[in-house]
């Protein structure tokens, strides 16, 4: 993990590589000026040349990145030391969950696949976050449960895919999109009704 | 579930009674017999479910073939990415003993996420904590699949088995005998589609 220049680059809420990743990072919900104001406040920017390690398995949990610039990749090493890039790390993509989640260490290998920049959030300024403006910590853990859902639906798609593949399964394509309007479940209606949404036609 | 047995799981043992009654109240609990299924492949599901009970095994599966992926217990998450989409689980859950889970509806974590409150990162903590636990379960299976796909364009049915695969009657009639007593035999009788439930009758 790189550790924390004395002068680190600090990042403002205007800097372009702080947007862009960011509009990505909170794509499906909206945040506040002063919400981002408070998120940028506690990152810094750190550079990382291509095959550097930006995180690695077993490491103390201390940070979680955002990347901004270049690509990253996700590797998986086995016992025998075999190392498998298993999934890319785009601008926008937060790694280092474990962070967010009050883990003790990584779970995987994140390496620079180019040169890359990464916002960089120590664990204990997540925790002053989280004190201060609970609402952008809960967005910071929405996002990073988001991305992870993709990630692990990505590597189940494609493994399904192959092995219906393999087993001369018919092959019915899921749609992708979500419905326009995805209507309550039963229960949620239930719950909403519960807990006087009223908003309920 | 109650506040008091929410608090008896690991991980929520801290939680103070007021957000541990708060939590109870926003989901509805599920069960299931050994065999039985909590998550089904194809299915949607109405939210994630916190196991409160009992052992689950998480699978991949595909048609009659499934790979299992851990074994969870009180204090684990079920299907935590149904609480940010409506897609078809690529997972299932199936009970090894009898179980039971706290199911957290969609629209539930929902209003968390919009209303900031110490339970809601209490419960975001613990099912993005579940997530990354999850991930570092699949990330072997998905490397060797991964190392298999590079060598080979097309997979085989050996190459499944190779992958950890198995027949999934095979796996029903483990889960069956060790549901039954005094060592009998079982025979799996029934099949409900490609994922096979739990039914079994002892053998007299």
């Amino acid at each position: 993990m790189p550790s924390q220049p004395a002068l680190a680059t600090v990042v403002r809420p205007s800097d372009a590589d702080f947007s862009a990743s960011i509009r990505i990072l909170f794509a499906d919900v909206a945040v506040s000026d002063v919400e981002l104001a408070q998120i940028a406040a506690r990152l810094w920017r750190c550079k990382l040349e291509a095959g550097e390690v930006l995180l690695g398995h077993g490491e103390p949990a201390q940070a979680c990145y955002i990347i901004s610039e270049g690509l990253g990749r996700l590797e998986f090493r086995d016992p025998q030391g075999q190392v498998t890039a298993i999934s890319a790390v785009r601008p926008g993509e937060l790694v280092g969950e474990a962070a967010l989640a009050g883990l003790d260490s990584y779970a995987g290998d994140v390496l620079a696949g180019s040169d890359l920049t990464a916002l960089v959030m120590n664990r204990k300024d997540y925790l002053t976050l989280e004190q201060q403006m609970p609402a952008a910590a809960l967005h910071l853990m929405g996002a990073a449960s988001a991305q992870t859902s993709r990630r692990e639906r990505a590597w189940t798609t494609k493994i399904t895919g192959a092995a219906q593949v393999a087993l001369g399964v018919e092959v019915h394509a899921e749609p992708t999109a979500e419905p326009d309007e995805p209507g309550p479940s039963v229960l949620g209606r239930l719950f909403a009704r519960i807990s006087g949404n009223k908003e309920e036609p | 579930m109650t506040p008091a047995q929410l608090r008896a799981l690991p991980g929520w043992t801290e939680t103070p009674e007021g957000e541990a009654t708060a939590l109870c109240r926003m989901g509805a609990e599920r069960w299931a017999r050994p065999g039985g299924s909590l998550l089904e492949v194809g299915k949607s599901c109405l939210g994630p479910m916190l196991i409160v009970s009992g052992q689950v095994q998480l699978l991949f599966e595909v048609a009659d073939f499934g790979m299992p992926l851990a074994v969870l217990g009180p204090g684990d998450w079920l299907s935590v990415d149904s609480a940010h989409h409506t897609h078809m689980s690529s997972l299932s859950a199936r009970a090894l003993t009898e179980a039971k889970a706290f199911q957290v509806p969609r629209e539930q974590i929902e209003q968390v996420r919009q209303r900031p409150s110490p339970t809601g990162l209490r419960l975001l903590r613990a099912m993005l904590a579940a997530q990354v636990k999850l991930d570092a379960n699949l990330a072997p299976h998905v490397a060797a699949w991964m190392r298999q796909l590079a060598a080979k364009r097309k997979l085989t049915k050996q190459d499944l088995l190779d992958l950890g695969m198995s027949k999934l009657v095979a796996s029903t009639t483990v889960t069956a005998e060790q549901a039954v007593k005094d060592g009998r035999a079982v025979e799996v009788v029934t099949h409900e589609g490609a994922p096979i439930a739990a039914s079994f009758r002892q053998i007299r």
